[in-house]
């Protein structure tokens, strides 16, 4: 197992670097791998598909020995734009010097759903990838509740950065299977769906059938 | 009965508008009225998890794109097909920047189905949902992970029914049509 000299944080959410889920529990992670002198950057996916630069995304990749995706889950699987940079990230794809050296991918995978382990189709997806890709798997953590801050997780995010940081996968005991907070509280989340309604003033209309 | 086809593939995939074009073949066959959307020449932008559909817009993407009319056109049929490369074991890009515009179809309320948490249904009616897929070559995982994603999007998407087909390339045309013809008829056989 060799430690990382650079790692790179890939941010799947459309909502940029600073805010979102993914991108908070990236910079947890990668707060920690700063702090062992890791060389640490981050790239946003959704601009690289924006503005049409798949090289842009190749080259912040090749210079990476580690590759963390940080992504929320989309209709059980990674969103649109994580599915192209993954087809841009294939081994073929990239310059043949990055080739040579051996790279490591994890996966940070977030739903909006109370149980982590609805995200396991999607950490499958990321694991073909990274073998399919040239990678060797580092592991994979996943959330529930949109990987809401507590304690458990991040000391989860702690014991993944200890594990990453010296080469190794992501240690099972790292995993939160159970949900951070009891389904059946969930549910109250219909309340804020209609506190949120109403401000948009759309609480009469939320169950509309527009395509009937 | 009324099918729609997102096909998925990218330029040049022929295996995958192979397996579009016998499936159109196999449903016209049976009189169904097919209609076949081909994602790559439509504008469609990244949904933007900004949960507009849900409060601002309720049932409508806040983006007046293609992907408006492909929602539409997903809740009216009684048949929806995913056709698409398989990638690393799920949708190709060109499939999935429509998938992940069809969260305006349900609703942001949450309900337990089978113990899990998912969201309500909007319509009273959803259609059934096959997965063509297609691989290079035979990857017993990639095969298994995109039956696995197409039974969980039937949970999310409330389709009554479901049913998934692998193609690959040293498949032959019989072969493709059996494959085919065998999810039409667990469909057929579910409804």
């Amino acid at each position: 197992m060799t430690a990382p000299d650079r790692a790179l944080l890939l941010v799947g959410s459309p909502k940029g670097l600073k805010r979102g889920s993914s991108a908070r529990l990236g910079r947890l992670l990668f707060d920690h791998l700063d702090k062992k002198g890791i060389e640490t950057d981050a790239f946003h996916i959704h601009e690289a598909l924006r503005s049409r630069d798949p090289a842009s995304l190749q080259r912040a990749a090749s210079g990476a020995d580690l590759v963390v995706l940080a992504t929320p889950l989309y209709v059980d699987s990674l969103p649109a734009p994580v599915i192209w940079a993954t087809e841009q990230l294939t081994a073929d794809a990239l310059p043949e010097n990055s080739r040579a050296r051996p790279r490591r991918f994890a996966a940070l995978v977030n739903c909006g759903f109370p149980e982590p382990s609805q995200n396991a189709t999607c950490v499958g997806i990321c694991q073909q990838f990274a073998r399919s890709g040239g990678f060797e798997w580092a592991g994979a953590l996943t959330f529930g509740a949109a990987g809401a801050p507590t304690r458990r997780v991040r000391g989860a995010i702690a014991l993944a950065a200890e594990a990453l940081a010296v080469g190794e996968i992501i240690p099972e005991e790292a995993s939160l299977p159970r949900p951070v907070m009891s389904p059946w509280l969930y549910r109250l989340a219909n309340f804020a769906w209609r506190f949120q309604a109403r401000r948009q003033g759309t609480k009469e209309n939320l169950r509309a059938r527009p395509y009937a | 009965m009324r099918v729609t086809i997102l096909n998925g593939a990218a330029e040049g995939d022929a295996l995958t508008g192979r397996v579009a074009a016998a499936l159109i073949n196999l449903l016209q066959a049976k009189g169904c009225d097919v209609e076949q959307i081909r994602l790559e020449e439509v504008e469609i932008a990244p949904c933007l998890g900004c949960f507009g559909c849900w409060v601002k817009t309720p049932g409508i993407c806040v983006i007046d794109d293609a992907g408006r009319d492909v929602a539409k056109r997903a809740i009216r049929c009684e048949l929806l097909a995913f056709v698409t490369p398989i990638t690393f074991g799920g949708y190709g890009f060109q499939l999935k920047k429509a998938v992940d515009r069809l969260i305006p179809l349900i609703t942001p309320y949450f309900q337990f189905i089978d113990g899990e948490i998912h969201h309500q249904k909007r319509y009273a009616r959803y259609p059934a949902l096959l997965g063509a897929g297609t691989l290079s070559q035979p990857n017993e995982v990639q095969e298994h992970l995109f039956g696995t994603l197409i039974r969980r999007n039937a949970i999310n998407f409330h389709s009554p029914h479901h049913a998934a087909a692998v193609v690959c390339p040293q498949h032959e045309e019989r072969k493709v049509n059996k494959e085919l013809g065998t999810v039409l008829r667990q469909l057929e056989v579910a409804q």
